[in-house]
């Protein structure tokens, strides 16, 4: 901890006004998010709470009928705006973690395999992340989407909606994180420290994972926390086609759906609310994901 | 008395950084005079080319001139040093590689220069940029040929006559042919001195080679810790140095001095072990190796495209007794390290034979065992103190690796004693277990590659350019470490090096390589007194020694 506080990293962190500020808002976000049974106010997944008589009543305004007030109003089920966009946020934050953390884990392996081995292996990860980037990474993911529900009985499909967007926004991100370790590998392997592994007759697997793995991961974390936003984003661009998260268990992207009907009948507060926070969320952690590439890259001081 | 050209009066720089403010430049006065050629010599951390790059107002940020004055022709120049940069001073940088704009032919960057510092016709450009390059030597037919078709040496001369176009006053060089070959930089630096004396310019040479300052130089300046230790005429101070840093320096200089190793036979019989000549310990047989240059596998296939190679070893063929030193010396591009990859097995020769203690490396009857077995006798010292340590890892773990792989402890204690009987092999402490690579100097990091070479006890070591990134007083201390441990240990070393000096004071014999071909080999004595092959000489001739 102490070589933390006296780290270079932390120096720069604590004198960059966009860091801490990024830093605090997602901090702040993630926090909510996790403790949202504790301070939402309602259950909104739960629809024995509901109460239609509730319906669109407007932020701080007592309800016509039961003169309920709501911080920031409900929508046309009368559920509490402000729990549904607590636990949305642990929706949308969850979905983005986890297929960021399926990307990367993608991304490493196959980064590390391509740049190591190189050779046909090599040209054939490399050409299927070619073609996969040539389509739009939402598209992927839509399709991945369509294909997994497909498969999946009609049962299940909402129940594994969630693990079915985990994967398809996964499957669509890992290309630029294996173009960063392969090409990060290529510097790494021809160093003479691995050449001093092979002499004493370690395996590839083991150079691989315990000397050239730990010196790559530096631009995988920066790559990682703005795939993160990335992820967030695409996470939402499904839900509001809707094609994401149910909305029985809605993530931010299905609530800006459900307001999105009612943006021109007055109702402002149901689209405004989400939109807000996922904006603040895609924001910051996009801002800390480019201070974090600043700071570890020196070339770019 | 000659008029001062260029005067530095009381100069600090002082880079402010988070950990404080650190003096790179710490009160130092000099000064040109008019047709000389002025070394300053020092080692890494000197400030010497800190020096240099003040003169020419280009200090790095955060680096700021904090006190003293520069003045050119008795005018200030520090305040504006754009008035004087280009024109009447200029500079020669390091990397020809880099200093010449890959993407414009060289005449344009000629005439661009000429033209930017003296208003002309474009003819009049022109034909100054020709005789440019003529002086330099180089054939104007090559004018509107881009810098990459140039070699390095080449590439330094369009360098050199990119300087001279706009008839500057002074020239500061800082370290121009560090990155070239001996014969290149013999070459460069000849030239250099002609011209300058021609054309009355003077020369302020920044570098760390004593050889390269004793031939060029007129004064020579040294620097040591951003301080100006002694100055004077070049002869005198590194024949009579009064500074007892100057004195260390040029002693620990490397010269050829033939026999100046200690054979263990000239040590009391029976006590040291031996040079056996009838064992040899490793016996490379018309070693071959070619590489492949053609384009990656799937593009090669898709334009059905040849195969291209190239012939980096040529049937190289040599052998080394047991406890011997076998030098192999040659210019970038001759093959050594290639030669030192196929020893290690990090490389399969295209053909030809490795033998180590009778044993053919090479053979496929070799079991997976047998090769672990043998890997652990040979290994070696890279050249680069950087890049041959793994950054992620501690000291402790680096040792431990090989000690675990081969299983040569059999407990935890076991293990920690060896690390530590390593640690102090080399001269470092018990403590420096627990530190990462990042926090040792160069000199201390090469000592740590020395002891995980040591680990698994083996009986050939191959040393890379082991301390061509090394200052000379810190190579000095590597050489006499590795001269130490192969008395004690009667280590075999096949020592691979660009500089004859240093291989003069290590090795038994040597061959010399040149273009993947084995030109020559001889005793050690013999290949300096008599040299026989034609490059050889030439290498001799062009090997900026420190000869008083």
């Amino acid at each position: 901890m102490d070589r933390f506080l006296h780290s270079d990293l932390f120096y720069d962190f604590v004198r960059s006004p966009i860091a801490v500020i990024s830093f605090v808002l997602v901090s702040t976000l993630i926090l909510l998010a996790v403790f949202a049974n504790f301070i939402a106010p309602t259950n909104p997944f739960d629809p024995a709470s509901l109460n239609l008589m509730n319906g669109f009543t407007a932020p701080l305004e007592p309800n016509a009928f039961t003169g309920e007030v709501f911080l920031m109003g409900t929508d046309d089920q009368g559920r509490d705006l402000f729990s549904a966009i607590l636990f949305g946020l642990r929706v949308s934050l969850f979905v983005g973690l986890m297929a960021v953390a399926l990307a990367t884990g993608i991304g490493v392996f196959l980064g590390l395999l391509a740049g190591y081995i190189g050779g046909w292996l090599d040209s054939l990860i490399m050409r299927l992340a070619d073609i996969q980037m040539t389509f739009p990474s939402i598209l992927i993911a839509m399709l991945i989407y369509g294909v997994a529900r497909g498969v999946l009985p009609p049962a299940l499909r909402d129940e594994m909606a969630i693990s079915v967007l985990i994967l398809s926004i996964g499957l669509s991100e890992w290309v630029s994180i294996a173009r960063t370790v392969r090409s990060s590998t290529l510097v790494e392997k021809e160093k003479e420290y691995v050449a001093a592994a092979r002499l004493i007759g370690l395996n590839h697997f083991r150079i691989m994972l315990r000397h050239i793995l730990p010196n790559v991961l530096s631009p995988v974390l920066v790559i990682a926390t703005i795939t993160l936003a990335l992820a967030i984003i695409a996470e939402a661009t499904l839900s509001f086609l809707g094609v994401g998260a149910p909305p029985t268990k809605p993530s931010l992207g299905t609530l800006i759906r459900v307001g999105q009907d009612f943006l021109f009948s007055g109702e402002w507060w149901i689209l405004l609310f989400p939109a807000i926070t996922l904006l603040l969320l895609a924001l910051s952690v996009n801002l800390f994901g480019d201070w974090l590439r600043d700071t570890l890259n020196p070339r770019l001081k | 008395m000659v008029e001062k050209l260029l005067e530095l009066k009381h100069i600090s720089v002082t880079f402010k950084t988070r950990r404080g403010s650190f003096k790179a430049v710490d009160d130092l006065s000099l000064d040109l005079k008019e047709g000389e050629i002025l070394g300053i010599v020092g080692e890494s951390g000197a400030g010497k080319s800190i020096t240099g790059a003040a003169i020419l107002g280009l200090i790095p940020s955060p680096g700021k001139l904090s006190s003293g004055t520069i003045s050119f022709k008795g005018q200030r120049i520090d305040l504006n040093p754009k008035l004087m940069r280009g024109s009447k001073i200029s500079m020669i940088f390091q990397d020809p590689l880099v200093s010449l704009n890959p993407l414009r032919r060289i005449g344009d960057q000629l005439i661009e220069t000429i033209q930017t510092h003296s208003p002309c016709s474009s003819a009049e450009a022109f034909k100054r940029a020709i005789k440019s390059l003529e002086e330099v030597g180089i054939d104007p037919s090559r004018f509107d040929a881009y810098p990459h078709t140039f070699s390095g040496g080449m590439r330094q001369r369009v360098v050199i006559a990119l300087a001279l176009a706009p008839g500057p006053a002074v020239i500061v060089a800082d370290e121009p042919t560090t990155s070239l070959d001996v014969s290149n930089q013999d070459q460069v630096l000849k030239l250099l001195k002609k011209l300058c004396k021609e054309k009355k310019t003077s020369v302020i040479l920044v570098t760390h080679d004593m050889g390269v300052i004793f031939q060029t130089t007129d004064r020579v300046a040294v620097l040591y810790g951003g301080r100006l230790v002694e100055i004077g005429v070049t002869r005198e101070v590194l024949k009579n140095p009064t500074h007892s840093y100057t004195q260390s320096l040029v002693q620990s200089t490397p010269k050829i001095e033939v026999g100046s190793f200690k054979k263990p036979t000239d040590q009391l019989d029976g006590f040291q072990p031996k040079i056996d000549e009838q064992s040899k310990a490793l016996v490379a047989e018309k070693l071959t190796r070619e590489f492949d240059l053609s384009p990656a596998w799937f593009f090669r296939k898709l334009s059905f495209q040849k195969q291209k190679r190239v012939l980096a070893v040529d049937s190289v063929s040599f052998s080394i007794n047991k406890g011997e030193t076998y030098g192999l010396v040659g210019d970038s591009g001759s093959g050594k390290s290639t030669i030192a990859k196929m020893v290690v097995g990090l490389l399969k020769p295209s053909s030809g034979a490795i033998t180590f203690n009778g044993k053919n490396l090479n053979g496929s009857d070799l079991s997976h065992r047998e090769s672990q077995k043998i890997r652990q006798r040979i290994q070696m010292v890279f050249q680069s103190p950087y890049a041959s340590l793994n950054p992620r890892w501690k000291i402790g773990d680096i040792l431990l690796e090989p000690i675990r792989v081969f299983g040569l402890s059999s407990s935890i204690e076991d293990e920690h004693k060896r690390i530590f009987e390593l640690l102090d092999q080399v001269g470092l402490s018990k403590s420096d277990v627990q530190k990462y690579p990042h926090e040792f100097s160069g000199g201390q990091r090469q000592r740590i590659s020395i002891a995980r070479a040591l680990a698994s006890k083996p009986d050939v070591i191959i040393c890379d350019e082991p301390t061509s990134a090394l200052d000379v007083s810190i190579q000095a201390q590597v050489l006499n470490l590795l001269r130490e441990l192969q008395r004690e240990f009667s280590l075999t070393y096949l020592f691979i090096t660009h500089d004859l000096a240093v291989v003069s004071s290590m090795a038994n014999n040597i061959g010399v390589l040149n273009k993947g071909r084995l030109i020559e080999e001889q005793s050690s004595e013999m290949l300096f007194s008599k040299p026989q092959h034609e490059h050889t000489k030439m290498l001799l001739a062009a090997a900026p020694i420190l000869d008083i």
